[in-house]
């Protein structure tokens, strides 16, 4: 383990890591454009020279290997001076783009222009014209003239993800980036490649132009597309979401998210969200309040009697809701209305080796984990949809519309008619909620806290960066709500204070607490 | 803390005609009434004889005194020669705007400058008339004007949309040439 001092501070790095990699671990602040950490070196931006002495010239910092008794100056003046002409070679045909260019804010041109360049140009002769604002992809816009060529975007897609249509064409200033003929780019990732590049050559036309990065807060969040769990940030101005951004985790997504999963902000703001919870009234539904629509489950939950019979009750729980909201419903329909009728359907799809799995939902992990599923001789999905005909079943409790997806969904649809009461929780209008006696509104996961835990049983926190529309609440006070009204109070303050009875019930997560989690996940065993 | 009174010294040293105080009211009293008359009657020779007026009273709202081109008025956007406003929408000015009273939402053109203010929205009732947005545009698409008569019975009447603030150019020099003077050394 090599020993060696950065700027008069002594710090000591495993063998074969490179200079840049060091500093920046400890906190030492090197200018790079092409270094990524997770792409291979290609050395070609030079904005990372370092003084080492008794070297003759200056070195790259990310492609020089520390050594024993090395001793490095990252802000010398002799640094400085070189970094400042660098700069000017970057600069020379950059355009004067700033006030139009849609990477404004987040560029690290212009933020290293700030920090090390000149503020006058010397250049005098006719800027370099390329091409400008052209589609290079179903999502990618690229401009020609802004880009330094650092070669990230090359790099990742022959590395990343594995494609390889970008590539490098010409030689000299008349070089350019370019895809190969027939193709685009259009892979899978391919919106990686707008955050990765340093300048605003590339940038996703989803986002372009439509707020100014300086005005959005960002919310540390999970994706909530299928069971990987990538990390990201909410990217919110005034209570709405305009972009996700991927996070780094290397125990899960490394810095990459799918194209998918970042589009899918959408979802959280789309028209057909159910605002109010809604009753049946004839053939039409009407909104009521939360007071009236949870006393009419809890009457319809009864029998004659007046008495709750779980025999002839089931629940469908979510793979979209959160463990700690799992584990309450669980809960509510062992204790509250005693069935062991509970299950949970998961969709599957498209899934890669990369990133992408095959369950469409963020938590079904974690609904296995919160044993949301039948036992003591209760009935799974398929019993329970064919026990409707037979009768064993009049009362189902559904959240969410995964249950819509599965094959034969009309099937599934026409037998749920013949139900006594059919309270849908959900997120969306959707045919299974048309078809309910009474639905609640419940909040997406943008909108509320809680955890997810990811195929690899990695428990990971959400937290909430927008707030719901309309009287929509979250899943967990809503169960905790309607427990409530059904006579058997579960009343939580927070999601903190379900996981930390998680804990004492469910052996697998006793280490799990929020503050253990943090924001890179803990790993549980889970089933 | 009690409450007294404190005796200040002026250090007022008059002579023995000022003393006297009569004649010094009456000296008042005749200078008030020499501009009360020409106020009165100053406008008659102008109109008779052409000649320069000599009093600076305007007879508001037909006249109007003409500002200095350093003056800040409300701010206003400029429309280019061409019939396009030059504003693209950068968000600077919504970024400086101390009283948060500017909001952009930006969209594409087709046009060369890629970007434009699809709504651009100054709430007068919140500008304080400060000029950072016309400091800090990249594009000169901001100036403050001459304009002053931004009062109204409705808040609602006071936000003034893209087409309310739109001017051309060409009105527009003597301030364009003041503010390229103003902050010549911060243009590189």
């Amino acid at each position: 383990m090599p020993t060696f001092i950065i700027d008069n501070k002594k710090i000591t790095a495993d063998k074969g890591t490179t200079i840049l990699k060091a500093a920046l671990d400890n906190g030492i602040k090197i200018p790079h454009f092409c270094y990524h950490e997770k792409l291979s070196i290609d050395g070609c931006c030079r904005m990372c020279l370092v003084e080492v002495e008794k070297m003759p010239k200056l070195t790259i910092a990310c492609n020089t290997h520390v050594a024993d008794d090395m001793v490095v100056h990252t802000h010398s003046p002799k640094v400085m001076k070189a970094r400042a002409g660098v700069m000017e070679f970057q600069l020379i045909n950059h355009p004067l783009d700033c006030p139009v260019c849609d990477q404004a804010g987040e560029c690290r041109l212009q933020e290293y222009c700030f920090d090390y360049g000149v503020p006058h140009s010397r250049f005098r002769e006719e800027k370099r014209k390329k091409r400008k604002r052209f589609s290079i992809g179903e999502h990618i816009v690229f401009d020609e003239e802004r880009c330094i060529l650092c070669r990230r975007c090359v790099r990742f897609c022959r590395e990343v993800s594995k494609t390889g249509e970008v590539a490098v064409f010409n030689r000299g200033d008349r070089s350019y980036i370019g895809i190969y003929s027939g193709r685009g780019l259009n892979n899978k990732y391919s919106l990686c490649t707008t955050d990765i590049c340093p300048v605003g050559a590339l940038t996703s036309k989803d986002f372009r132009f439509k707020v100014r990065v300086w005005f959005l807060t960002e919310t540390e969040s999970i994706c909530p597309e299928c069971s990987n769990g990538c990390n990201i940030k909410i990217c919110v101005r005034n209570n709405k979401i305009y972009r996700y951004l991927p996070r780094q985790n290397d125990n899960v997504n490394d810095t990459w998210m799918c194209n998918q999963g970042r589009l899918s902000y959408k979802n959280v703001h789309s028209d057909d969200r159910l605002t109010q919870p809604l009753i049946r009234s004839g053939d039409k539904q009407v909104p009521v309040k939360w007071d009236e629509a949870l006393a009419i489950i809890a009457k319809g939950f009864k029998g004659r009697d007046g008495k709750v019979d779980g025999s002839h009750i089931g629940g469908i729980g979510s793979p979209h809701s959160t463990n700690e909201e799992g584990f309450l419903f669980r809960r509510f329909m062992r204790d509250a209305i005693g069935t062991n009728n509970i299950d949970f359907a998961v969709i599957k799809g498209y899934k890669d080796d990369m990133l992408i799995k095959e369950e469409k939902a963020a938590n079904p992990g974690g609904a296995k984990d919160m044993t949301l599923w039948p036992s003591n001789g209760g009935h799974g999905i398929s019993d329970m949809i064919g026990g409707i005909s037979t009768g064993d079943v009049k009362i189902l409790y559904i959240i969410g519309r995964d249950l819509m997806e599965l094959e034969k969904s009309e099937k599934i649809l026409d037998s749920l008619g013949n139900l006594d009461f059919l309270v849908v929780q959900d997120t969306h209008v959707s045919d299974l909620s048309r078809k309910a006696d009474v639905v609640l509104p419940s909040a997406t996961f943008a909108e509320k806290d809680g955890t997810f835990t990811n195929i690899n049983g990695i428990v990971q926190r959400i937290r909430k960066a927008v707030d719901p529309p309309g009287d929509s609440l979250p899943d967990w006070e809503i169960i905790s709500r309607l427990s409530k009204v059904m006579g058997y109070p579960m009343e939580y303050n927070s999601p903190e204070e379900i996981m930390d009875e998680i804990a004492k019930e469910i052996p697998a997560y006793k280490d799990v607490n929020y503050k253990g989690i943090g924001n890179q996940g803990f790993k549980v065993n889970s089933s | 803390m009690a409450i007294g009174i404190v005796k200040v010294k002026r250090n007022v040293k008059m002579t023995f005609w000022e003393r006297s105080y009569i004649p010094e009211v009456l000296r008042g009293i005749a200078i008030t009434s020499r501009h009360f008359f020409i106020n009165l009657v100053g406008f008659i020779p102008a109109i008779l004889f052409g000649k320069e007026r000599k009093i600076f009273t305007v007879y508001y709202p037909e006249e109007r005194v003409k500002y200095p081109d350093a003056y800040r008025g409300r701010p206003i956007l400029v429309l280019g020669d061409d019939g396009v406003e030059k504003c693209v929408a950068c968000g600077l000015c919504e970024r400086i705007c101390p009283a948060f009273c500017i909001s952009i939402q930006p969209a594409e053109t087709e046009l060369d400058k890629e970007r434009y203010p699809e709504t651009f929205t100054i709430d007068q009732s919140r500008c304080i008339v400060c000029g950072f947005c016309e400091e800090v545009c990249p594009k000169e698409a901001i100036l403050m004007s001459q304009d002053t008569e931004i009062a109204d019975y409705d808040r609602k009447k006071m936000l003034y949309r893209k087409e309310d603030l739109l001017v051309a150019e060409k009105d527009l020099r003597m301030r364009q040439a003041y503010v390229r003077g103003a902050f010549a050394r911060w243009n590189y």
